[in-house]
């Protein structure tokens, strides 16, 4: 199982007109393993540069990205990533799309259909295996990538607003069988968003971050029995709590005069 | 459904024979030598189909485009794909490809006879040549313009080299490539005509040509039409496999 | 370099390298035990005696006649060293020379043989009356660019302003005259022939009357294969001499023969040979350095060749000289 540590991390960009931009500035962060953590802010604040810094798919330009004290080399299946766009490949089937997941860990063959169709099965989409992506349903989609990620059993789940682009109730409906799927092995999740209630919904421990540079600016612990009612009053009382911290960043924020 | 079919069908065959109508009626305006008609080209046709000659010379013609769209294929698939990935690689050999690519094959005929004699290996030379550019520079921007997502998704779950070539550059590329195909099958079978002037003797080209010298002017309308209606079935061809690939990896139209 | 982008560059030179070694092999497009000799020519009545290679038997080498559509093509094929040798205009084969292709002029193709052509309906009854009018030639490093100009300056006509001469592709020749986009035409042989049996063109006057046993096609040959294979080139000789001299003899028969390499219509072959008798001669094929002399002045003037060759080092009269001197076949 995977601990993340980030020491000092900071991450500069070049803007379109060529300007540095502190994108992450001295990030401390030590996320152990088994936990369910929401990176919230909103955008421009880093959050997805700081998932992409842990996923392996950049480096920092200072600090460093550690997983179980060993460097962040590069991109590696027990880290899996599930993006806002799906990241399916067209070409193949829901199936196809796993078993290409489960082929780039080499496993192939009979085996390897078998845990495919589990999975598939798990999110509930088994009927769907040998649908293409482009005829299935946006949330349907989701799943298939879901799927796609937990079939190599990761130990850490990166999770780009992978709701974002669904209607509401695709959206309550993925969450939940998101954190069932989650309870079952446990991985480290790591989870972007820009939505207070889904932060509160899903997470034990929120990052609120705001940008300019993008930084951490407030470490809350949810502690709600979980699955949460959204209309108790405990869930609202995060939820201000959340609400007040994502103010106060937002005005010690300069902002830019364009 | 049907009823879609039969118009589809019928106007297929109303506007050819509006064109032979039209061909008959201008051709009526000059000797037959100067311009044959529809019932001149049809005997010159039978002529040539009789005495065994068109059978040897479409045999030749197609011959020699497969070995040179063949060859195209098999040096401008992997080099697209080598350029298209390794930018550097791109910027070495970009100049010289944008310098060469406008070069008409025609104008490469003296190199031609100087580097491959003259008979079969100039015309394809030839050939391939103008299969070549199209191939490359379509493999090229698609394998550029594969959507990094893809790529992504790829590096994360560790996927080597030969399962990421299979499994995603070739079938994201693919729907780009294929048109670079196309259009090379056309360049190809349009410059066939072109490289059997080199010295072949025989060939569609050559039939077209060497009916020049007699004034054969049936002899080259056929000629023509054959090379029009074999490039019409050969990008048919090419069209039909594109749909089958496209089918078997869902990419619909 | 990464050691990925190492493969992917080696597999492409590969490629290429080997596709550069699958061209030489595709060279043969029959393949024959004999050693051959390839010979280049054109579908026209100048070259005629190439149907040596259906009368003749050859011990030394086989002839191997390789037909092409037009000049370009055939002088290029003769400049880079594809063929072993070809029929081809003096003109042509000086300017190559002049360039430095190891060419050497060995036998004459045939004297005479040309015609301008003008319009059946036209104006145009002597030479005079071309006066402003338009003529086709086939290129200025022609013979018949400098027949043209013979006959201009014996009827004191002046090239550049008392009419239009323009280059055209012989197979358009006809057809331009049909739609009386010139007036009249000069080039080999058979295309005056065709238009006039498309009765779209007459005579206006016969090459042998504008230069009497003028040279045109030349046979050249590689220095190359004469230094190589000298037995071989005598019985080649022999045999286009020999031919020469059946066409003469049976000019009909030779007509018909002609239809397997030339491919025109008998007809119009026989129309050639025989309408006059001495329209086109293959007699006297031996090359004399007089003729050349002539031709290369006549470039000269023309402005088309800048600089002159030693006439003497490019022609071989010995094989037809010593062809000549034998009985006949």
């Amino acid at each position: 199982m995977m601990s993340i540590e980030l020491r000092d991390v900071s991450k500069r960009f070049r803007d379109a007109r060529g300007k540095e931009r502190g994108v992450l500035k001295d990030v401390n962060l030590v996320l152990p393993e088994r936990t369910f953590t929401c990176l919230l802010g909103p955008s421009g604040c880093g959050k997805t540069t700081l998932m992409n810094l842990v996923a392996g798919f950049d480096k920092p330009c200072a600090g460093s990205v550690a997983i179980n004290g060993v460097r962040v080399q590069g991109p590696d299946p027990s880290r899996s990533v599930i993006f806002q766009d799906y990241g399916l490949f067209p070409w193949r089937t829901a199936l196809g799309n796993v078993l290409f997941a489960l082929a780039a860990k080499g496993q192939h063959g009979k085996e390897a259909r078998a845990t495919a169709m589990h999975y598939l099965d798990l999110v509930g989409l088994g009927q769907a295996a040998h649908q293409h992506p482009q005829q299935l349903s946006g949330g349907m989609r989701q799943r298939v990538a879901l799927a796609r990620a937990l079939a190599v059993r990761p130990d850490m789940l990166l999770m780009d607003e992978p709701f974002a682009a669904l209607d509401t109730f695709t959206r309550f409906r993925l969450q939940d069988e998101l954190l069932r799927l989650w309870a079952e092995r446990r991985p480290t999740v790591i989870f972007v968003t820009h939505d207070i209630d889904e932060a509160v919904y899903l997470a034990e421990r929120v990052l609120v971050m705001a940008p300019d540079p993008g930084r951490i600016t407030h470490d809350m612990t949810i502690d709600l029995p979980r699955p949460c009612d959204r209309t108790h009053p405990l869930f609202l009382e995060a939820r201000g709590k959340i609400f007040q911290a994502l103010s106060l960043a937002q005005r010690d924020t300069v902002e830019y005069a364009i | 459904m049907k009823r879609a079919i039969a118009w589809r069908i019928g106007l297929g065959i109303v506007g050819p024979a509006l064109i032979v109508f039209l061909w008959w009626r201008v051709s009526r305006r000059y000797t037959p030598d100067q311009f044959p008609g529809p019932v001149e080209v049809v005997a010159a046709w039978r002529e040539i189909l009789a005495d065994g000659s068109l059978a040897t010379h479409v045999k030749i013609s197609l011959l020699r485009f497969s070995a040179a769209y063949l060859l195209a294929l098999v040096t401008a698939l992997p080099l697209g794909f080598s350029l298209g990935w390794w930018t550097r690689g791109l910027d070495l050999f970009d100049p010289a490809i944008q310098i060469l690519r406008p070069i008409s094959p025609i104008a490469w005929f003296p190199l031609a006879v100087l580097w491959f004699g003259v008979g079969n290996a100039p015309a394809i030379f030839i050939i391939t040549l103008s299969a070549f550019f199209p191939i490359l520079l379509s493999t090229v921007s698609a394998v550029r313009a594969i959507p990094p997502a893809y790529l992504r998704v790829a590096a994360n779950f560790g996927a080597k080299r030969l399962l990421l070539l299979r499994a995603v550059l070739l079938p994201a590329a693919f729907p780009t490539i294929v048109v670079g195909l196309r259009i090379a099958t056309g360049a190809a079978w349009i410059h066939l005509v072109a490289g059997e002037m080199l010295g072949a003797q025989s060939g569609l080209g050559f039939l077209i040509v060497d009916s020049r010298n007699f004034l054969r002017t049936d002899l080259i309308v056929a000629g023509m039409l054959t090379v029009g209606i074999l490039g019409l079935v050969i990008d048919r061809l090419v069209a039909w496999a594109e749909r089958r690939v496209r089918f078997a990896w869902g990419l619909g139209q | 370099m990464k050691s990925h982008r190492r493969t992917h560059l080696a597999a492409c030179i590969a490629l290429t390298l080997a596709w550069l070694g699958i061209a030489p092999a595709l060279q043969a497009e029959s393949a024959t035990a004999k050693p051959t000799l390839t010979i280049g020519y054109l579908p026209i009545t100048d070259h005629l005696t190439i149907i040596a290679k259906e009368r003749k038997t050859f011990t030394q080498s086989e002839l191997k006649p390789v037909k092409f559509g037009s000049w370009p093509e055939l002088a290029e094929a003769l400049k880079a060293g594809a063929v072993d040798g070809a029929f081809v205009l003096s003109p042509i084969a000086i300017n190559l020379r002049q360039k430095g292709a190891p060419l050497r002029a060995v036998l004459l193709g045939h004297r005479n043989g040309s015609v301008i052509t003008v319009r059946a309906d036209g104006d145009i009854h002597t030479p005079a009356d071309l006066k402003g009018h338009t003529v086709a030639i086939p290129s200025r490093f022609s013979t018949h660019s400098i027949l043209l100009h013979r006959l201009l300056a014996k009827f004191n006509l002046d090239p550049d302003k008392d009419l239009k001469i323009i280059e055209l592709a012989p197979p358009e020749m006809v057809n331009a005259l049909a739609t009386k986009r010139i007036d009249a035409f000069i080039v080999a042989e058979p295309f005056g022939a065709q238009a006039e049996l498309q009765k779209v063109g007459r005579v206006l006057i016969l090459s042998k009357d504008i230069w009497p046993d003028h040279i045109c096609c030349v046979l050249n040959l590689q220095q190359k294969v004469i230094d190589e294979r000298p037995e071989a080139v005598q019985e080649l000789i022999s045999a286009l001499i020999a031919t020469g001299h059946e066409i003469t003899q049976d000019p009909r028969a030779a007509a018909k023969s002609s239809k397997a390499l030339l491919g025109q219509k008998p007809e119009v072959i026989e129309h050639v040979l025989t309408t006059p008798k001495d329209r086109v001669t293959y007699e006297k094929l031996v090359p004399e350095i007089a003729d050349f002399v002539a031709t290369q002045d006549a470039l000269i003037n023309l402005g088309v060749l800048k600089e002159r060759i030693d006439l003497k080092a490019y022609l071989d009269d010995h094989f037809a000289r010593k062809a000549g001197a034998g009985k006949l076949q």
